[in-house]
This record gives structure tokens, sequence and C-alpha cells, in this order.
């Protein structure tokens, strides 16, 4: 089965190819959202249940500002700007790939993934992005309001490119969330049962809380370019307050492009490993 | 061959002696606590990497606090009553216990009660609480595997800030004691939160917003003493600090004996208390259980 997991879709240009997969996206983020407001109430109690919870990690760590003045170079204010970065990108990964992640494992498990390879589409596209769980967009936006109240308390105040360099650089740690977490969901084609490897992603991105100037050595280095939560939190902040790197939006965007890369070769891999369960 | 008469007895489903045809104490027999805990050992061992994976919601939160601490420390200060290499010991000292000495029965409990399975527990000859207590033990004895060459990467990677405690032996005999006293706490407040699923449909919500309350009062994200005073005054009236930050505090030092002496009676308390209420809910929730499946 050569073809499974790839497009058979007639030879067009890559627009058009690009076009169908986001008319396809859009179906999707359509049939999830019909699904969930049929659920008003119980939308309503998640949407407050997530903002919540972003807004006691928030504190948690604004907590250590009662006892110190600063962590390494960050003022509290500045703080606010990495945790509310921090919390744009790591929440706007759970909203788009949260419930695929965690039902990888069940649909290799129990064979339903036949269903998914056997369609016209690519693979890992549909694997991917099958849910959207808008609950998250509260804690996003919470995100958002942190960050420009940080910015506002800080008297900064970024020009247009500054922003658009800023959200560029969220998304590439949107992609590079995407893609580590991906990638480390694709061993459950080794281990078989292994129902929770979704859950690996939640305590590693929780380390990118920590500013990376902050830490030494080779854990320094390890979370700039071999985990790279850097992107996760501290580079995005950093670009937003004026202190950032020139160098850091080039190598998130060749860095985000190559994660997902490497993702879909492990993807293509991983499905060597797989053999139907279903009858 | 006929069958041979059966006598039926009717059986009252009692959550304090289970059915009347079997009766049981509260606590099992050591014997039958023991294969218990053999088979649920097995049961860890074939899922010791999903282990792993919890392991690091023990290990990784309180790692990243420890590291903005450090980034936090100047060279001389004193945070809290903590200076760095306090600090350091302190959240070691969470990530070992709190991997040891957390339990979560609860959500077994609540998975089980919502697919109509719990009834197989509660019908079997013996005890619930052993039951569970069996199957948290032999998880938390397969997280060691984790949790010991963990801590041999911490202790290299913040050698030059470790010590070994250095207390009279009354408070390691108070360490000691504290250790099985604060899991029980633990266990007995999530067995009852887990009865909670005999009345709320989907229970994930609730129990994740007591994980951030727990991670908040017993010291996960930052030591009590660190948080502001009104965290502190709630934190009084809550079972919370006595899961391990009681633990970490005696090998501190810094407690007298009476402080000792009323730290672990109020541990005793909270295992008696957390008893009888996870009985009092349990009972409550059987009553009105209905059951389904086989």
């Amino acid at each position: 089965m050569a073809s499974v997991g790839s497009a058979v879709a007639p030879a067009t240009t890559v627009w058009h190819q690009f076009r169908r997969y986001l008319r396809l996206y859009g179906a999707v983020a359509r049939y999830c959202l019909a699904r969930d407001l049929e659920y008003r109430t119980n939308m309503v109690f998640n949407l407050f249940r997530e903002g919540f919870y972003a807004g006691l990690q928030v504190m948690f760590v604004n907590l250590i500002y009662l006892n110190v003045k600063s962590v390494g170079d960050w003022s509290s204010d500045q703080m606010l700007v990495l945790m509310g970065s921090y919390t744009i990108v790591t929440n706007l990964t759970y909203c788009l790939f949260w419930e695929t992640m965690t039902g990888l494992s069940s649909l290799v498990n129990t064979g339903e993934l036949d269903l998914v390879l056997t369609k016209p589409v690519n693979g890992q596209f549909l694997v991917s992005v099958r849910r959207i769980a808008f609950m998250n967009l509260a804690p996003v936006t919470f995100g958002f309001v942190i960050v420009s109240y940080g910015i506002s308390r800080l008297g900064v105040q970024p020009g247009l490119a500054d922003i658009l360099g800023y959200l560029v650089l969220c998304g590439c740690g949107v992609a590079l969330c995407y893609a580590m977490w991906f990638s480390s969901v694709l061993l459950v084609f080794w281990t078989g049962r292994m129902q929770n490897i979704a859950a690996v992603f939640e305590p590693v991105v929780s380390m990118a809380r920590v500013p990376t100037d902050v830490l030494r050595g080779p854990i320094r280095l390890a979370f700039t370019f071999v985990i790279p939560l850097a992107f996760a939190g501290t580079v995005p902040a950093r670009a937003l307050l004026g202190v950032g790197e020139t160098w850091h939006l080039p190598f998130a965007i060749v860095a985000a492009i190559g994660a997902v890369f490497a993702s879909n070769r492990l993807w293509n891999r991983a499905l060597r490993e797989y053999s139907s369960a279903s009858s | 061959m006929g069958f041979p008469t059966v006598t039926t007895t009717p059986v009252t489903l009692d959550a304090d002696s289970g059915p009347a045809i079997f009766p049981r104490s509260s606590f099992p027999s050591a014997r039958k606590f023991v294969r218990l805990l053999l088979a649920s050992w097995q049961d860890a061992l074939q899922y010791r990497l999903e282990g792993a994976v919890w392991f690091l919601y023990d290990l990784l939160p309180p790692m990243g606090m420890l590291l903005l601490w450090l980034g936090a420390y100047r060279p001389g200060d004193t945070v809290a009553g903590y200076d760095v290499a306090g600090m350091v010991q302190y959240y070691l000292g969470v990530i070992a216990l709190r991997t040891l000495l957390n339990p979560h029965p609860e959500w077994d409990i609540a998975e089980k009660i919502a697919k109509g399975t719990y009834g197989q527990i509660l019908l079997r000859p013996m005890s619930i609480v052993g039951y569970h207590l069996a199957g948290e033990v032999a998880w938390k004895v397969v997280r060691l595997f984790w949790l010991l060459p963990s801590m041999g990467i911490c202790i290299a990677m913040f050698w030059e800030y470790l010590q070994a405690p250095v207390v009279p032996p009354l408070h390691w005999l108070a360490f000691v004691l504290s250790i099985p006293l604060g899991y029980l706490t633990a266990f007995f407040l999530k067995m009852t939160m887990g009865y909670v699923a005999f009345w709320a449909t989907n229970t994930e919500g609730i129990f994740v917003f007591m994980i951030s309350l727990e991670m908040v009062f017993t010291g996960n994200f930052l030591p009590l003493q660190a948080m502001p005073d009104w965290v502190r005054m709630i934190g009084d009236w809550l079972p919370y600090r006595y899961f391990y930050f009681f633990s970490t505090q005696i090998l501190r030092g810094t407690f007298t004996e009476v402080e000792l002496a009323s730290g672990l009676l109020t541990q005793v308390a909270w295992v008696i208390g957390g008893y009888f209420m996870m009985r009092v809910v349990r009972t409550a929730g059987i009553r009105r259980y209905a059951a389904f499946g086989g």
C-alpha cells in the first residue's frame, strides 16, 4: 500500500492543494464549532475553566515576585509578558491539537486508523486536525490580555513590525510544539498500549515558563535547540520587549518548517510499524 | 449428578462490612493484602512506560520552579527562610516525596463508578480500602524505577547545594512516622473525592480543580513560607500541608519537639477524619448507586 497516507487527488498545483486543504480544515472547524455549540452550557463552563487555570498559572509564577525583585534579568512585568506568551503558544497548541493527540493512541490500538489512512487526504494532516478544542481559545485570549497589560505597565510601545514579528514567532512556537508533541505521540506505533503518551507534552512544555536566559550551560542549549521550549515563551516575549536577537526570527521559521517536515518523515516511518487491528 | 442445593441468603450491600455472606473487616488480612499487592504489581509493571509519563508530572513542574528560584537568588540571599541550598533541597525533597506519597485512587474509583463496574469491587470478599491501597502502593513501587535514576541526575546537577540533613534522631523518627501518615491523609481524601462520582457524571473537571488546589497548598509550587499570609491561613485549615510538606520541614530541623508532636498528632487526626469521611460519603453514594454492566 504505497499510497497509504499520501494524497491521491488529481495532480494540481501546490496552490490548489493548499486551497483544498484549507477548505477541508474550514469544514472541520465548522463541524467542531457546531458540536461544541450544541452543548452551550458545557462549552461556557469549559471556557471559564480553561481561562481560570491559565490565570492560576500566571498568578503562581508571579508569586515569586512577592519574595524577590527579579528572576535573572526579568522583572515582574516582563515576566507577565513571558507568561502571557507561554499561555498563548501552549493553549493555541492545545486548541488545535489536544483532542487529536490524545485520540491517536486509541486510533492505532483499535485499528480505526485504517479509516483515516484510506481517505484521499494526507494521513498526518487528517489525524492532526480532526478535532479543534475551542474552549482553549479562552486562555489564548487571556494570554493576549496579560501580554498587553505587561507591555502597558512597562511603557513599551512596539511598532507594527515588532507585533508582526511577535505573532510569527508565536506561530513558529505552535508549529514547533506540534512537531515535538506529534513526534512523541508516534511512539505508540512501537510501544503498542500506551494510552497516556499524549500527556507527556504538558509537563515538558511547562518548563517553557522558565526564561531560558536564566538557565545555565547544557540545559540552556538543550531548551533552545534540542527541545526548543524557548520558542514557546522566552523568544517571542523578548522580541516584543525589544530585547530579542535578530537571528531568532529566521531561525524560528527554519526550525518550525524543519521540525514539521521531520515529524512527517517520522510519521511515514511509524506507519511501517502499523498493522491494522480491525476485523 | 444433580446440582447441589443452593441456599440463598439475602445479600445486603453495606459499605462498611460488605455483603453479609462475606464478613470482613475494613482492612484486609496481611495475606490477602500481599496477594493483591502482587497482582497490582504485575499490572503496574505492564504499564511501566505509562508510569514514566505520569512521573514527569511529579518531576518537571517543581523542577521548573526550582530553576526559576535559582535565577532569582543573589549571593547571600535568604528568601522566606531558605538560602539557595535550602531551596534546592526543598524542591528535590518535594519531587521525591510527591512521587512516592501522592496517591491517585480517585481516578480509578470514578472511572469504575461511571462505567458501572464498581459493583464488582464492592461485591468482592475483601476490603475496599485494601483493594485500592494495594493498587496504589504497587504503582508507587514501579514509580521508584523512574525516580531513582532521575534523583541521581538531579543530585549530580545540584551537587554543590546538597548536604545531608543534620537533625537529631527524634526528628528522623518523626520523619519516618510522617511518611505513612502523609500518604494515608492523601489517600483517604482522594478516595472521598473519587466517590463524588456517585453524584457527578463528569468528575474530571473537579479532580483537575482539586489538583490545582493541591499544587498550592502542598507547597509544590512554592514553599508555604513564601506564600502570601492569606494563602497560608487558608492552608492551615486544609489537610494538604500534611501530605508531604510537613515531612520536608521536619528534616530542616526547625521544629521543636512540641511542634513535631503536634504535627504528627494533626496528621493522625486527618487520617482518622479522612477515613470516616470516606466511609460516610461511600455509604451515601452506594445507596443511590444504580450499577450496570456485568
